[in-house]
């Protein structure tokens, strides 16, 4: 098996080598041939040993620590899908109608994503970058499950033209291509982004209500307690942490954010400040609203600040997209007011915003632009403690 | 004593490590220099093809600093000049006569060392051709003689794979070294002698009184740029020098016997080698030489002489220079493997914790390879974990992507200490290492044009 598909790309070589046919296309060879080999190239001058670490294996381990969320985020949609339709809620129907829903989706997001990349690369040069592996499996998982699939299309090229590719491709880019795209769509198609109606496949029934939990806590009337509006609705606390809910597909479950959290913390690939930043800065936020609760939006600001975590999108941004390294602070004391802000401005604009009942995106989107500035300041503070050499 | 613990570093554990074992090698044939080794310096040759040296005859001196001479580690006769490109000047091969004749310089006792001035120490070491083992901060050059250093660094041991253990280079040599320091505290006002404090029992028991710095930490704790770095309170009064404690041994050698040193310690290290160990053999050896004494194996290695993360690829025709103890001898890595991204990976060598390996000890294989291609950097931030001294290597290189020197200084271009470590870790695989010692070349150059 090896041996042949090593044959496979040693006969095809030579047509993308300097003087070959396809010489443009090299950087399209290439990635498709080191998905299966690491390339052979060694070092010219000291050091002269490299680590085995590389970008593939760096976006590899976050595939891995998405793979929870995004096999439950299937079985969910499916299960709400067949729960609205009548039809079986078992686990293997359950996730069968969600491998429906989500792999179109899927294909479309790597699909199009994947022909800007090349589209850019070859134009460049240069070879193709591993960012986008993680960025198209995101962005899927971030939508609600009917997006018509065009409109999904459109996003995901907005995110990687207009998010990434203009400012020279990965590791340049400021914001992150998964958001952008989703807020592009969000923007574009609220129709199909917002609402009660949009978070089941199929539509809600009577059956089933589309509400999700942040939509009943932004609806919740001043005197009204919201953890018994969430408990009326079926969406009590222990529910929003496992994930039982509807929602985006692969959002829903704080639990398994959990798990992919402690696998990226483990490997030491996603930065574990700007995560406990984010959550002490929703729970600080949360905890300052409760205390200040009065008003026309008193039952919202009294909602106890660990709902917070579980409701919405929150863990799934903090754990996989607030820790993006290309679009958060490179050094650890601005990582850490990073996630703070973050979570703090995801409580600010739940509860002040009610047109947008989740925050999550726009608070990542808002701290990106702050990224540099935060690390301007630190590095300006490290600098002075510099003892000059000579 | 004094204890130091140096934060960040990695603490690599490659296959091949050196034992302490001592063998010793017979004569080889030939000797040579390799001019390109010595940092910033012109040649200017003083010898021709089939001209006849003594063992301490000058082969060259440095064209800007024509006080610096370079002198010949055997006697024979000059066989061939190797040049590169632009007529660089590579290597000076000799061919060693049988009995070869040696170049006399003054000897001094304790009792003339403690009469004599530094001046003319410092003109015996010069004349002597060993002068440039002492070199300086920041740049790495050659120290300059006219100056009054701040303080002289002489470290014991080093953590680089795969470098001399004091265990074998000082072993039986004691009286030697004690003289040396003795010379070295004329040198400076200011002396640090540091070794490693995980593993300090031989130094510490051998050395008393010698030594009074230990050091803990990982590699590169014991390179004298971190240890500046993290001494330093204020700006220092003169440049700070540095030294190997190996190197204090030739000068002892030189000023007790009034002879150019002819022997020297080696660490032969690495896959490639079948038992790694210890050799004693001539100063100036040739590459063939060690890797025969050292029993190599068959297959397509690389022999990289100073460390694996410092040293230069001296090929099989190459010599040993004056700073190099250690020869590494690994594997060149030039296959491809198979999902080579997506295995567990319990032997892969690595800084992170992305792969199993990183819950065994090791000691881990290692090859040249560069496991992934080149990629924009991501600002992960692995290089600014590592960095001994504190710089941020992923900004400092987009400063000077972006020609902004001034910005890079402040940064702390200058406390770089070539360690390589964020190179090597560098999951985007930049040369940050090439990027940071090119940017310190051109800024010694310019400083030198300016003087």
């Amino acid at each position: 098996m090896q041996r042949r598909i090593r044959k496979f790309f040693d006969t095809h070589r030579p047509k993308f080598e300097k003087d070959g046919r396809f010489h443009a296309w090299h950087g399209l060879f290439e990635a498709f041939e080191t998905i299966f080999f690491l390339p052979d190239s060694t070092t010219a001058k000291a050091p002269h040993i490299r680590d085995s670490l590389d970008l593939k294996r760096f976006m590899s381990i976050v595939i891995l620590a998405l793979l929870p969320v995004t096999l439950f985020g299937i079985y969910n949609t499916g299960y709400y899908a067949n729960l609205a339709a009548g039809t079986s809620t078992d686990l293997f129907p359950a996730f069968l109608r969600g491998l429906l829903i989500f792999v179109p989706l899927l294909v479309v997001s790597y699909g199009v994503g994947f022909f800007w990349e090349a589209l850019f690369a070859v134009r460049r040069g240069h070879g193709i970058s591993e960012g986008f592996l993680v960025s198209g499996l995101l962005y899927p998982l971030i939508l609600p499950p009917d997006l018509p699939l065009w409109q999904a299309a459109i996003g995901i090229s907005f995110g990687v033209v207009i998010g990434k590719e203009i400012f020279g491709g990965t590791g340049r880019n400021i914001l992150n291509p998964a958001l952008t795209a989703r807020a592009f769509v969000f923007f574009a198609y609220p129709g199909q982004m917002s609402g009660d109606a949009v978070w089941i496949s199929g539509g809600a029934t009577d059956a089933v209500s589309g509400a999700t939990a942040l939509a009943i806590s932004s609806q919740a009337e001043a005197g009204t307690r919201i953890p018994a509006l969430l408990d009326q609705a079926g969406l009590g606390f222990f529910e929003l942490l496992v994930g039982r809910t509807p929602g985006c597909i692969g959002e829903t479950s704080a639990l398994l954010c959990l798990v992919g959290a402690i696998l990226l913390i483990l490997t030491g690939i996603a930065s574990w400040r700007i995560m406990v930043g984010g959550v002490l800065g929703l729970l600080a936020t949360g905890f300052l609203l409760n205390q200040l609760a009065s008003g026309r939006l008193e039952a919202a600001m009294a909602l106890p600040a660990h709902y917070h975590l579980v409701m919405g999108g929150f863990a799934f941004g903090i754990v996989f997209m607030a820790t993006d390294p290309v679009t958060a602070p490179g050094t650890e004391a601005a990582r850490w007011l990073y996630g703070f802000f973050i979570g703090g401005l995801t409580v600010l604009i739940r509860v002040f915003n009610p047109a947008y009942p989740e925050g999550t995106m726009l608070a990542i989107l808002f701290m990106n632009l702050f990224a540099p500035l935060l690390d301007h300041f630190v590095i300006q503070a490290r600098l002075r403690k510099r003892v000059p050499h000579v | 004593m004094k204890a130091l613990h140096i934060p960040n570093g990695f603490q690599p554990a490659f296959e091949g490590a050196p034992d302490p074992g001592l063998v010793l090698l017979p004569r080889p044939s030939h000797l040579g220099v390799s001019p390109s080794a010595f940092p910033y310096v012109k040649p200017r040759l003083l010898v021709k093809e089939g001209d006849a040296v003594l063992l301490g005859s000058p082969l060259f001196e440095d064209k800007r600093r024509p006080e610096l001479r370079f002198l010949s580690p055997g006697g024979g006769r000059v066989e061939s000049l190797f040049f590169g490109p632009r007529r660089s000047l590579l290597g000076i091969a000799i061919r060693l006569d049988p009995k070869e004749e040696r170049e006399r310089f003054p000897v001094l006792d304790s009792q003339d060392l403690e009469a004599i001035s530094r001046e003319d120490l410092i003109r015996h070491l010069l004349v002597g051709g060993l002068w440039p083992l002492i070199r300086s901060l920041p740049f790495r050059a050659i120290a300059d003689p006219k100056e009054l250093p701040h303080t002289l660094y002489v470290r014991m041991d080093s953590h680089q794979p795969f470098s001399t253990l004091p265990e074998a280079y000082l072993r039986g040599n004691l009286e030697a070294f004690r003289f040396g320091m003795q010379v070295l505290k004329k040198l400076a006002p200011n002396l640090v002698v540091h070794t490693c404090g995980e593993k300090q029992g031989f130094v510490l028991n051998e050395c008393q009184g010698l030594v009074n710095h230990t050091v803990f930490g990982c590699y590169p704790a014991q390179d004298a740029g971190v240890l500046h770095y993290h001494l330093r309170k204020k700006k220092p009064s003169g440049p700070a020098w540095f030294m190997a404690a190996e190197d204090v041994l030739l000068v002892a050698h030189l000023l007790e016997t009034g002879t150019y040193p002819g022997d020297r310690t080696f660490a032969l290290g690495g896959a490639g080698f079948k038992t790694p160990l210890h050799v004693r053999t001539r100063f100036g050896a040739p590459v063939r030489h060690l890797l025969q004494g050292g029993e190599r194996k068959e297959g397509d290695f690389r022999p990289i002489a100073g460390g694996l993360f410092t040293g230069r690829n001296a090929g099989e025709e190459g010599f040993m220079s004056m700073y190099e103890t250690g020869l590494g001898l690994v594997p060149e890595g030039r296959e491809k493997e198979f999902f080579g991204f997506l295995r567990l990976g319990f032997k892969k060598n690595t800084a992170s914790r992305t792969f199993l390996s990183a819950l065994s000890p090791g000691p881990f294989p290692v090859s040249c390879n560069t496991h992934g291609e080149q990629r924009a950097c991501i600002n992960c931030g692995t290089c600014a974990r590592l960095c001994p001294v504190e710089i941020l290597p992923q900004f400092t290189m987009k400063a000077l992507h972006a020609d902004a020197m001034e910005e890079a200084l402040a940064h702390g271009l200058l406390d770089c200490v070539e360690c390589g470590l964020c190179a090597y870790a560098c999951p985007s695989k930049i040369d940050l290492s090439r990027i940071f010692r090119e940017a310190r070349e051109t800024l010694y150059l310019e400083q030198q044009k300016g003087a």
